[in-house]
């Protein structure tokens, strides 16, 4: 028997045995098997890929989108004890004597046609207001950072389940041989919020699926580089050497991993020149640089990350996850806050536009958003100069841009204190992950019309593990229509 | 059960007799499980029309919404299941389109005959109990089999038809068992002198029986039991500080190479605290439900992560032990196995009740309950420590029995309470300045506000917000060992049943304040002193409250104890009565960790503050002030009747006055801080610790730890009576009893279940290929008579490890040769039937290990804490989580442990193991998949660890003659010599390299240079760098890295 007939045979022993979910393309690799391997989506996608601009910490939606002039007429008044509704509140303002409300110190415009509201922190997203669909209704299960982020980046509070990346490298595959589908860069030296490799982890998903990080700096990716003292050459040629004892090897064994292995020390010596050439801004004109601004020129930044989040969508990546920390602005709000907008209003906006100007925009999919929103009232003192907000999981802010989502559209309400999700009349919905409330956004319902606009239904991409079919939506999840183009 | 069954299971296997009639255990319900059931299984929540077909009386019962019934035996045309799953209508067809579940024409057939050859039930074969014995088959060839086991493997491979493999060469299999046995290579010598041998049975004996006794023996098999009990070095959330665990690691360690029997393995990470005089051996063994994850990320709930605390232990011990999924019962009923949603909580009333609170409050703190782990030298320092408080503890009980003259002479003279004795803070915050009379640095007031006091116009009082504390600078700085009185004059107007605290001088945040405190809820007054609450600490509780909203006078005497007997709580100068609410501390109580740590009264960092409260007067002695001078300030008129008075007035006299009683205490207070001294240097590790009661437990409606409790959805602990084993009738119901029942020889899934996952240690995948799932779902074992054989004669004979190893590693199966044959690769390319030998990439751990022992770079040594060796990139540690320890990477041998002693970094895992499938240790993991990567590749080449082995490989075998070098670095990874053909392109590459090494001098220095291990010296450069780059190519070679 020949390697060629005995590695399909394996190939397809191996399909039937793993074969669950969608199937075919859960033998999608994650580089290579290119769009070929992946069985034809549930539906026609609107996006391509996704650019997901993470705001660790928790963007306090009061002061960048939601426009709550309550709050500023009430400032100092308590919570009145009807609109908190026994809500849980964290260990840290639980045991706070008063909690007083605070308005935002930021005026607050409306912006473009569609006359969107956004306050003077974030003048350049501001700007793009059309092309964006602002959903002002987002609620989570979580309150704690760590179980909250984990919960948006894998379905789970619970450790070790796939993320979302995850999830679509093994959907849909790669469309790109050289460049894994799944990559991660997160800005340099921010503080605040830790990070962990959790979130874009594989979870019981098979390793290749896991989200590789790339670095700014000499090595983008943890080993990449040759050892000093290693030129291309003598890397060329021990490649071949050992190619040829692995081949030697395989004449013996008949093992079709052993061909699979010699195919990846093939892809490893392409992504050793495919990867720096990616991640090198120099090249990127002048104008792109003013385009992101200044900060786009130091390596690491999140406008630095946004400009190669381009690059890596030119290329054909299908989940770029960008993480921004350094929101979780418990005091010192107004100050913190604003410096926060600085490093990413720009290069957010910049991203949308630099893609449109390319014609990417139409099929990626930019999100930009935090694990939850912040509280109406001050955690700690509330003085004239300053305030604080704590954690608040009942309604927050996100945005969305390209993919298929409306552009110029502001979904969803809050009631006047801006502290439960409402209809548009301010009345609290009372949002309900276990019964579907229209007008409000479960991180379920993100995710759901995530997969969709993807060409995936959510119910459609499980994975069989421990006997169950797992989803990333676990048994919940609806597209939210509304936010469709 | 019938052996032609599992046939029909493998593909392109054919039936060479008439058909058998349809199993339902191994083809129906298969099909049932993974399409029927999730609507109509045993969850009574989620059952579609009152209909279940997991059960016979379920499918034969009639129809709730139609005429008929599901299933009519015998009778598929007047069954409505047959006529639904076969219906053109989608709105009728089953499973539904929604379900994204179709059944195959093969699938159908099979049910429609199961239907009519009678539809027959068959209990789930794993929940069966293991039989008392099982026959082992007849075979044709003799001569194959060497252990009983073999017969069972041959005896299938005949029914088939299927020839086994001839025996693996002497290289392959010597290789194989020494890194299955060990996780290490064979050395040369060991490849020499096994080939000097003839190979017989008598020779590999010696070998597996040299292996077993080798301490790598514990080493490797204890990676997948640290996986499986999610050990690691790191809490896993958030900051993700760094835990003690290592010492239990060390245990699984010693008691895999001292054969523990498996029996006792298991009670004593269940219950080992438990046993009778548990020894600290036994104890330290319970760290196995303490090693899950913990957050200490502020404003976090406690009830929340005691509930996850809980529901982490059900599901690693269903996973491990039982080899089932329990976290589906957490929200509803099991959709696959009839497990309810009351037994998941019933299981979880054993996991419940240790004195714990649910968080670490920092890395500097053993989260409680936790053992101390003295080593020799420690255990003889505590020693001393406490023979010097016996010591002191005689002097002060001595003095007091004799110094009735001294008294005697005190009372002839002028018996009077000296003026302010031992008293080192007075606050009456009368002032602005709120200055303190005796003379301790001012207090500050932050804002709170001054009110009129008990005394009226003239005496001030400080009113509490609740967000604002009165800081008390530089006073009650002391440790447990340091007795002190706190005296108080406050009033409560609020009476908030929550405990609302009075003062404090603690380190810490809302998930643990070390200290000592004061609190007061709802008019009982609650002092503590506290390293961890609770399971660490003493605390006192009043038994009757303060009055409301008047003045009260509350008094805290402690007297350095560290016990809760020593400590009194007065009212107004009235001695209360008080219970015990915590009663045993260790360890410093002033361990900085966050804050300043200084005393303050009505707040504290996170915390719920005296709200509305007052605080008129605050005494701060210290010492333990005597009743009397409590009751009595100023021992007013108790001299006057020295009589009635004398036994009082003799304690406040010792204490305030004579000398030689204040230098006794002196030296006590002195003895119990060395002893703490000692503590504090001692390794600790967080166990099981029963509480005196157990907590109540509850059903919580969709798996919420905020969901209603009550004594409707309280339940009792209990197993799965229904389908398992009954819970022994004489057992206690605690982990104990629980442990007993695991481990009863009848138990259908303990023994299984291990052995199945020893088997897959050798073959790579189990007799049940889902070792962690052995409910409806899991997959059939392909060979079910064997794995019932091999867990009987486990349990029979003393559930003896190295035995079933011994067995595995000598039979026929597993020394046959692994090479592909074509007919294999058609019938049974996964190699089912076991008609080849076993191979797989080697684990991540052995992969590094490998190099580093082929190299000569291992450093063997027995465990201890952690070691850090090369990481790539910056500190990974840190770069995105600025909250975590930095990593300091290890120096010296530490840099080349096995890496079973490599630190475990729960949220940043060292990225070369990562990439190789370790699982992240966040959650129990019992099978690690197996990928092949480009990020393999590059850690190989790349990797400065890989590097410094190839340098370091290169260098052992330069002083070899020069055509034996590159064999003998061949041999020392492949465990074989190279052919011919490899031999040849080695030769090439090794010449290709010297030249490109020749012309760039400069790079091999570069390269020679890297690693911490001392290069070679008098080598010269080119040479060694290429030589260095041909070991390279050699460690990544599928010879290398794959056991074959």
């Amino acid at each position: 028997m020949n390697a060629e007939s005995l590695s399909s045979l394996t190939r397809r022993h191996f399909f039937k045995a793993g074969a669950s979910g969608i199937g075919g393309a859960a033998l999608a690799s994650m580089f290579g098997d290119l769009a070929s391997a992946s069985s034809p989506p549930a539906f026609a996608p609107k996006a391509k890929r996704i650019i997901y601009l993470f705001q660790s910490g928790g963007p306090a939606q009061q002061d960048l989108f939601d426009h709550k002039p309550l709050l500023v007429e009430k400032n100092g008044q308590p919570l009145p004890d009807h609109v908190r509704g026994g809500q849980r509140l964290t260990g840290m303002s639980a045991q706070q004597a008063s909690i007083p409300l605070a308005g935002s110190h930021f005026k607050f415009a409306r912006h473009g046609q569609s006359g969107t509201w956004f306050s003077e922190l974030l003048p350049h997203t501001a700007s793009i207001a059309d092309k964006l669909c602002v959903v002002k209704s987002m609620f989570t299960d979580a309150i704690n950072h760590d179980p909250a982020i984990t919960f948006f980046q894998t379905g789970s509070q619970i450790a070790g389940r796939p993320a979302i990346g995850s999830w679509l490298s093994y959907g849909l595959g790669s469309d790109n041989e050289n460049l894994p589908g799944f990559i991660v860069l997160v800005s340099a030296g921010q503080g605040g919020q830790p990070l962990y490799s959790r979130l874009w982890g594989n979870g019981f998903l098979d390793s290749k699926y896991q989200g590789v990080r790339f670095r700014s700096g000499k090595d983008p990716v943890l080993y990449l580089s040759n050892p000093d003292g290693i030129c291309q050459t003598g890397r060329r040629s021990m490649l071949d050497k050992l190619s040829e004892l692995n081949r030697a090897q395989f004449e013996r064994e008949l093992d079709p991993e052993i061909e699979s292995r010699i195919a990846q020390y093939e892809m490893a010596y392409r992504m050793q020149t495919s990867v720096p050439d990616v991640t090198d801004l120099g090249g990127e004109p002048e104008s792109v640089h003013q385009l992101y601004g200044e900060d786009s020129r130091k390596p690491g930044t999140f406008a630095a990350n946004c400009l190669l989040a381009r690059r890596l969508a030119e290329r054909g990546v299908r989940f770029i996850q960008l993480y921004h920390q350094g929101w979780d602005q418990h005091d010192n709000l107004p100050g913190a806050i604003r410096g926060q907008c600085q490093e990413t209003d720009q290069a957010s906006a910049a991203l949308v536009k630099d893609l449109e100007q390319r014609g990417l925009l139409e099929d990626t999919l930019v999100i930009w958003g935090g694990e939850f929103g912040r509280t109406s009232y001050s955690q700690g003192k509330l003085t004239r100069e300053n305030y604080g907000r704590d954690h608040h999981p009942r309604c927050f802010t996100i945005w969305m841009a390209g993919g298929g989502v409306k552009p110029g559209t502001s979904f969803g309400h809050t009631d006047a204190y801006g502290y439960n999700i409402a209809d548009a009349d301010g009345t609290p919905l009372h949002a309900d992950k276990h019964v579907y409330t229209p007008g409000a956004v479960h991180v379920h319902d993100l995710q759901a019309t995530i997969l969709h606009l993807m060409g995936i239904d959510h119910t459609a991409l499980t994975y069989l593990h421990q006997g169950r079919r797992f989803r990333l939506t676990d048994v919940h999840g609806h597209v939210v229509k509304e936010l469709l183009a | 059960m019938d052996i032609r069954l599992f046939l029909l299971l493998l593909p392109g296997l054919a039936l060479a007799t008439g058909e058998p009639p349809v199993s339902y255990a191994f083809e129906v319900r298969p099909i049932l499980s993974d399409k029927c059931f999730a609507c109509h299984g045993p969850d009574a929540a989620k059952r579609e029309a009152g209909l279940r077909l997991d059960t016979a009386d379920g499918a034969y019962a009639p129809l709730e919404d139609s005429k008929g019934s599901a299933i009519t035996p015998g009778d598929p045309d007047r069954s409505a299941a047959w006529r639904r799953v076969t219906s053109g209508d989608p709105e009728l067809r089953m499973p539904p389109p929604e379900s994204h579940l179709t059944l195959t024409d093969d699938e159908k057939g099979i049910l429609r005959r199961w239907i009519g050859e009678g539809a027959k039930y068959e209990p789930h074969w794993a929940f069966q109990p293991l039989p008392e014995s099982v026959p082992v088959p007849s075979v044709k060839h003799h001569a194959w089999p060497r252990e009983a086991l073999d017969r069972f493997i041959l005896a299938r491979l005949e029914a088939e038809e299927l020839p086994p493999s001839p025996a693996a060469d002497p290289f392959r299999w010597l290789r194989r068992v020494t890194l299955d046995l060990t996780g290490l290579p064979p050395t040369l010598e060991e490849i020499t002198s096994f080939q000097a041998t003839p190979g017989d049975a008598a020779a590999r004996e010696a070998v597996v029986d040299r292996l077993l006794a080798s301490p790598a023996f514990g080493e490797h098999f204890a990676v997948s039991w640290l996986d499986a009990a999610r050990y690691a070095d790191s809490y896993g959330y958030q900051s993700d500080a760094l835990t003690n665990f290592w010492p239990w690691r060390d245990w699984v360690v010693r008691s895999f190479n001292a054969n523990l029997p498996v029996d006792q393995f298991i009670t004593w990470q269940v219950a080992g605290d438990l046993l009778p005089d548990a020894t600290r051996e036994q104890q330290l063994a319970t760290a196995f439900n303490r090693l899950h994850r913990l957050t200490n990320e502020g404003g976090s709930v406690a009830e929340e992560f005691l509930t996850e605390n809980m529901a982490d232990r059900v599901q690693t011990f269903g996973s491990v032990f039982l080899g089932l999924t329990m976290e589906c019962s957490r929200c509803h009923d099991h959709k696959y196995d009839p497990i309810p949603t009351r037994d998941y909580y019933s299981l979880g009333a054993f996991f419940n009740s240790i004195p714990e609170r649910g968080f670490y409050s920092s890395g500097a703190i053993q989260p409680s309950p936790s053992l101390l782990l003295p080593n020799a030298d420690q255990e003889g320092q505590l020693e001393a420590a406490d023979q010097r408080i016996a010591a002191a503890l005689a002097a002060v009980d001595q003095r007091r029995g004799n110094c009735g003259a001294d008294f005697d002479s005190w009372l002839a003279g002028s018996p009077e309470a000296p003026p302010g004795a031992d008293l080192v803070s007075h606050l009456t915050f009368d002032d602005e300045a709120l200055a303190d009379s005796a003379g301790a640095p001012d207090a500050a007031a932050n804002g709170v506000a001054r009110v009129p006091g008990k005394s009226g116009k003239s005496g001030s009082a400080v009113k509490f917000d609740g967000d604002t504390a009165v800081n008390l600078p530089g006073r009650l700085e002391y440790d447990r060992n340091q007795p002190w009185t706190i005296d108080i004059v406050l009033r409560d107007p609020v009476f908030n049943p929550e405990p609302v605290l009075v003062l404090h001088r603690s380190y810490g945040t809302d998930v643990g304040y070390n200290g000592l405190e004061l609190l007061v809820a709802g008019g009982r007054v609650e002092a503590r002193v506290v390293r961890d609450w609770p399971g660490n600490a003493i605390g006192v509780r009043s038994r009757e409250s303060i009055p409301r909203d008047q003045w009260a006078r509350v008094t805290w005497t402690y007297d350095g104890s560290s016990s809760p007997e020593g400590m009194k709580l007065y009212l107004d100068g009235r001695p209360l009565g008080t219970e015990v609410t915590a009663g045993r501390v260790w360890k410093s109580i002033s361990q900085p960790t966050h804050g300043d740590g200084m005393a303050a009264l009505g707040q504290r960092f996170r915390d719920r503050g005296f709200l509305g409260g007052e605080v008129d007067d605050l005494k701060i002695y210290s010492r333990a002030l005597a009743p009397l001078e409590i009751s009595r300030p100023g021992w007013a008129g108790a001299s006057g009747d020295p009589v009635a008075n004398r036994a009082d007035l003799m304690a406040a006299w010792l204490g305030a006055v004579d000398p030689a009683y204040r230098g006794a205490l002196a030296e006590l207070t002195a003895a119990r801080a060395a002893r703490i001294a000692v503590e504090q240097r001692i390794s600790e590790i967080p166990v099981m610790r029963e509480t005196e009661r157990p907590r109540p437990a509850h059903v919580l409606a969709r798996g919420a730890y905020d969901a209603p409790r009550g004594e409707d959805n309280e339940v009792a602990r209990d197993t799965f009576s229904d389908i398992l084993i009954p819970f022994p009738e004489d057992a206690p119901r605690d982990r104990l009893g629980l442990a007993r029942w695991l481990t009863d020889p009848r138990h259908p899934l303990t023994s299984r279940v291990f052995v199945n996952r020893v088997w897959g240690a050798f073959f790579g995948e189990g007799i049940v290929g889902t070792a962690d799932n052995f409910g409806l779902q899991g997959s059939l074992p392909s060979h079910p008579e064997l794995l019932d054989w091999l867990a009987r004669d486990f349990v029979s004979n003393g559930w003896d490890l190295k035995r079933l190893c011994r067995s595995i590693a000598l039979s026929a199966t597993y020394g046959q040769d692994s090479r592909m044959r074509p007919e294999l690769a058609q019938r049974d390319p996964a190699n089912h039937l076991l008609a080849r030998g076993p191979s797989r990439r080697l684990g991540a751990e052995q992969i590094r290990d490998l190099a580093l022992s082929a190299s000569g770079l291992l450093r063997p040594r027995d465990g201890g804490p952690p070691v850090s060796p090369y990481q790539p990139g910056g500190d990974l540690w840190r770069e995105s989580n600025g909250m975590s320890p930095a990593y300091q990477r290890s120096n010296g041998d530490d840099l080349h442990r096995r890496s079973l002693y490599s630190v475990w970094k729960r949220t940043a895992p060292l990225p070369n193991m990562l990439a190789f499938d370790s699982p992240t240790r966040e959650v129990c993991t019992v099978r690690r998949s197996q990928t092949n990567t480009p990020l393999q590749a590059l850690v190989l080449l790349n990797d400065v660890q890989f590097i410094e082995a190839a340098r370091a490989l290169a260098a052992k075998v330069h002083p070899l003659p020069d055509d034996q070098r590159l064999a003998a670095a061949f041999t020392a990874c492949a465990s074989r010599p190279p052919t011919e053909r490899e031999l040849g392109l080695l030769g090439e590459l090794h010449a290709e390299q010297r030249e490109l090494f020749k012309a760039d001098p400069e790079g091999a220095k570069k390269l020679l240079a890297l690693g911490d291990s001392p290069a070679a010296r008098d080598l010269d450069p080119a040479e060694a760098a290429a030589l260095t780059v041909v070991c390279q190519a050699i460690l990544n070679l599928d010879a290398t890295i794959w056991n074959r």
